[in-house]
């Protein structure tokens, strides 16, 4: 844009003048809003990797769960019952492919499905390809079929049928 | 302006980037996670498929050397590693159980054998064991040695339960697996022990002695064969164990009732009848039966299979049918494996008396052999006597094969055929006599044969080096004389053959040529005038009877007379060169592989050897002669030196009869059932890791009929209780029976008997599908018997007879084939 002025001096002042303020007004502009989206997308940027990180780690956390339960497999290799006390003698073999912990091991009524005893394990881990033993005492009955149910630190559940 | 737009380009562009990294990174990351979740589970479910699909069976449980010798096989289609031995002494509950590493690996179908033999583990035959196999999957398979309680089913039976004296009973033990555990019973062998009124018969059960495993729920089936031998109102008692040495009591004793028969007296038939349990083969039995069914097509080929003969003999002339083949059936669906071992081909036979050529039998043969040294041979039974035995000599080197001769010390031997219309009278013409003579010092005539001690008679002598064949058939006629040229030497074995061709002609021959000395003679007149009438008088071998002298001195090896029949030249020469001793026979036999239509695949074994004369004079039954050849095979190509038969393969028995001079010809006795302690020719393999497969075949959706015959002597009824037709487990250890249900279209029931029998009667016996739990009434229990399968059938029939015998007979039917 150009303005017309009488003198002729000013003029030239005034037209220089009017050109100055232009520029700077467009560069002020300008970096305000280079700054602004900079900024804006930076926060974009990283709000949405945050997001997806823990979305992510959410994912592979929840993975890593499911496929180590996946991999889990206990055997009641040999079970065998003691009489003096009456007792029950198991001995549990990882044949999965990862390590597990027994947290805890039910003996429950085959025939009325009734919980009889449940005992919990505070050192019942087990690596893989190896066994454990575990001799707790309990009042079984002779040739009354016991369901031995075997559950694991990550909720997998073994049972096996026995009879005394 | 331009270049505020490049700027806004590329901050525009490096967010573009970031988010499309950070796009492709997180949809890669899902991608492979997702992938390795699927991989995951894929692995799982293979685990998971593997674990199911391993399959394996106990085929073997014993203590072998103090040790567990465990035979495993793999039955399924993916290897199985054996990882470790659970051991539990039951005897003694203090003694905790005991963990082996086995790690030993079993490829799809393969056997494993001597598992526990490598363990430090001892264990003892007198105590019980809870065992149990695991696998590197998880599976386990659990048995128990010697591990028996009272909860285990038992029940000893007797059948019958009353009996009279000196007949037998059968006592029957069912052993059911019943255990509540998947445990495996394992090497189960019975003992019985009855009190004093019971015997066991001689050669009798258990059978079978053990059974190796017994599965839940199977049943094992033990028998033996008691006589009575009390007083009527006797009873005895018998009580089974589960072991050897008496210490575990299986089931409730058994109690048979000894009662005299209301009936008259027992007859011997009746008691051969009662009690006679047929014999059964044995899997390494080959039996040479009759049938040509599912043979190859040829014309002497014929079934060879472990069962009983049926018929009553089915004679092979090997001469005229060789080569003879007899072939196992083309359903070898389970591999056959045969160790390392002899293969003993046994052939029942008898020789020809004569060379094809000759066409009519002597009608004496006397081949002076061992214990039948004065029998006649040609089945005429004109038995030879004396007052002074000539002397036997054995292992004789002759011309004619002969071991056994006789020695005429030329004082006083002598023999004598009794006389016999049609067999040695001479009357007619033609006559001829052969026979092999060595002297030992020759000073005048002496008899070799001769007929009739008056005017007339028929006279074969030898006389200075000479032999004269001399008869005179009617008291008016000149002596017909035929004499040799002094051809003949002391010391030599020669051959004489003398033909009465025509009423007053003769010919002979010494060593098969025609003696060249003078012939002459006249015919008489009058009637009979061409007769030789030595009506009742015997036949002197080495005397004349006519001056009582005339001893023969020397060797005399055999003599056979044709009383109607002129031999000749041809036929003598024939004669001349037979081998009546160890070589009469020559036969090749070849054991070959072949497939299922017969075409030869492999020649196991390629031999020619030599037969030694079957005398039909021998006793040990009809004249038949048993001859075994030896052979020890192995496969040199095989780790296991076996030889194996799969997909269908035979085995191909093929015997040709060698033609040469010296050889006789041979009938060979098949598919005989007469006898009682021996079943004829068949060949004796080592025992096979499975039997071949008989011929018999029976498919469930067809009636289980089998038929059976009474041979008499007495009309008989056959019992619903007890009779039963049985299939025994091959492959697995479960066995089947069957109920009867009707004999003849006519129902049988408990409180109903067959109708009556009468000699010659056939009676066809329907019985119910064989099931574990045999049960006449619906509904029906236990499993009913697995097709496709392998089974050794047995057909129990129990009855008595019109003269009060009891009639008990158990039918070996050898292994049939069970179809759906």
């Amino acid at each position: 844009m150009t303005l017309a002025y009488i003198i002729a001096g000013r003029i030239v002042l005034e037209t220089f003048a009017g050109r100055k303020r232009h520029g700077l007004s467009t560069v002020v502009t300008s970096a305000i809003l280079l700054s602004a989206v900079a900024v804006l997308g930076t926060g974009l940027v990283t709000w949405s990797q945050s997001n997806l990180s823990a979305h992510q780690q959410n994912l592979e956390l929840d993975f890593s769960k499911k496929v180590n339960r996946l991999n889990e497999f206990l055997i009641l290799e040999h079970v065998w019952f003691g009489t003096t006390p009456y007792s029950v003698n198991m001995t549990i073999t990882n044949l999965g492919s990862v390590r597990s912990e027994i947290v805890e091991i039910k003996f429950v009524n085959s025939n009325t499905k009734q919980n009889l005893i449940t005992f919990t394990l505070n050192n019942g881990t087990i690596d893989k390809s190896n066994s454990i033993s575990f001799q707790p005492n309990f009042d079984y009955t002779q040739y009354q079929a016991l369901d031995i149910v075997i559950t694991t630190g990550r909720g997998s559940i073994f049972t096996s049928q026995v009879v005394p | 302006m331009k270049s505020r737009r490049g700027l806004s380009t590329i901050v525009g562009g490096v967010f573009f980037v970031i988010a499309a990294t950070t796009a492709i990174v997180y949809i890669t990351y899902s991608m492979n996670t997702v992938d390795n979740f699927a991989q995951s589970i894929a692995s799982n479910e293979m685990e998971k498929s593997n674990r199911l699909n391993e399959k394996f069976d106990l085929t073997h449980v014993n203590i072998v050397g103090g040790k567990l010798n465990v035979t495993l096989q793999n039955t399924g289609n993916i290897p199985v590693n054996i990882s470790k031995l659970w051991v539990q002494n039951k005897t003694n509950p203090e003694w905790l159980p005991h963990k082996y590493d086995i790690d030993k690996l079993v490829s799809p179908g393969g056997t494993a054998t001597n598992i526990g033999q490598g363990v430090p583990l001892y264990l003892r035959s007198d105590k019980a064991y809870d065992l149990k196999l695991v696998t590197d999957r998880g599976n386990t398979v659990e048995y128990s040695i010697n591990s028996y309680s009272s909860n285990i089913y038992a029940n000893l039976q007797a059948t019958p339960s009353i009996v009279s004296t000196d007949f037998t009973t059968t006592l029957t033990l069912e052993v059911v697996n019943n255990l509540a555990s998947n445990d495996i019973l394992t090497n189960i062998t019975p003992s019985i022990a009855c009190t004093s009124k019971l015997t066991i018969v001689p050669g009798s059960w258990p059978s079978p002695a053990t059974v190796e495993t017994l599965e839940r729920g199977d049943t094992a089936t033990f028998r033996w064969v008691y006589k009575a031998t009390g007083e009527d109102g006797d009873t005895a008692t018998c009580t089974a164990y589960f072991d050897t040495a008496q210490t575990k009591q299986a089931g409730s004793p058994a109690v048979v009732k000894i009662q005299d028969p209301g009936f008259a007296s027992q007859s011997e038939t009746s008691l051969e009848s009662e009690g006679l349990v047929c014999c059964r083969t044995t899997d390494d039995q080959l039996v040479f039966h009759a049938e040509t069914l599912d043979t190859p097509p040829g014309a002497n080929n014929y079934q060879t299979y472990s069962g009983l003969p049926e018929l009553l003999g089915s004679v092979r002339q090997l001469e005229n049918q060789s080569p003879l083949s007899y072939f196992t059936k083309n359903d070898t669906n389970i591999q056959i494996d045969i160790p390392p071992g002899d293969w003993k081909l046994v052939l029942v036979y008898k020789s020809d008396l004569v060379p094809s050529t000759i066409t009519t039998n002597p009608s004496m043969f006397y081949l002076f052999q061992g214990d039948n040294s004065l029998k006649d041979s040609s089945g005429n039974g004109i038995t030879l006597t004396t007052t002074s035995l000539p002397t036997p000599k054995s292992a004789v080197l002759t011309p004619f094969g002969i071991k056994d001769v006789y020695a005429f010390d030329g004082v006083d031997d002598f023999l004598q055929a009794p006389f016999a219309w049609g067999k040695n009278d001479i009357e007619g013409y033609p006559d001829s006599t052969v026979g092999w003579f060595k002297t030992s010092v020759t000073t005048g005539k002496k008899t070799i044969y001769r007929v009739g001690s008056g005017v007339e008679f028929y006279d074969i002598s030898v006389n200075e080096q000479s032999v004269e064949f001399t008869f005179r058939p009617d008291d008016s006629a000149q002596i017909t004389k035929c004499t040799s040229l002094p051809i003949y030497a002391d010391g030599n074995w020669h051959f004489f053959a003398a033909v009465r061709t025509a009423a007053t002609t003769c010919k002979l021959y010494v060593d098969n040529l025609p003696a060249i000395g003078p012939i002459f003679g006249a015919s008489g007149s009058g009637s009979g005038k061409d007769n030789v009438e030595v009506s009742g008088q015997p036949t002197y071998i080495g005397r004349s009877p006519s001056s009582g002298t005339e001893y023969f001195n020397g060797d005399i090896g055999y003599i056979a007379h044709w009383n109607s029949y002129a031999l000749t030249g041809q036929e003598v020469g024939d004669l001349y060169t037979k081998d009546y001793g160890t070589g009469s026979h020559k036969i090749q036999v070849k054991y070959i592989k072949t497939d299922r239509t017969g075409t030869a695949i492999q020649t196991l074994n390629d031999e020619t050897f030599v037969v030694p004369f079957g005398d039909p004079a021998n006793t040990l039954s009809s004249g038949w002669n048993e001859y075994t050849h030896t052979t020890n095979l192995f496969n040199a190509t095989d780790p296991t030196q076996s030889f194996h038969f799969k997909d269908g393969q035979r085995l191909q028995i093929q015997l040709t009869w060698i033609n040469e001079p010296s050889r006789l010809g041979l009938d060979l006795d098949t598919d005989d059932s007469k006898y009682t302690d021996f079943i004829g020719s068949k060949l004796v393999i080592p025992p096979p890791s499975t039997p071949f497969p008989s011929y018999f075949q029976w498919s469930k959706s067809q009636p289980m009929i089998f038929t059976v015959g009474n041979t008499g002597p007495n009309g008989l009824w056959i019992l619903y209780s007890g009779t039963r037709v049985i299939f025994e487990g091959l492959t697995t250890p479960t066995s089947y029976a069957g109920l009867l249900t009707n004999i003849n279209g006519t129902f049988v029931t408990p409180e109903d008997d067959s109708m009556f029998l009468d000699v010659e009667d056939k009676g066809v016996l329907e019985f119910l599908k064989p099931r574990t739990v045999p049960r006449l009434t619906t509904p029906m229990e236990g499993e009913e018997i697995q097709p496709n399968r392998d089974y050794r059938m047995y057909v129990s029939i129990i009855g008595y007879d019109t003269q009060g015998a009891n009639v008990f007979r158990t039918f070996y039917v050898g292994v049939v084939k069970v179809t759906p």
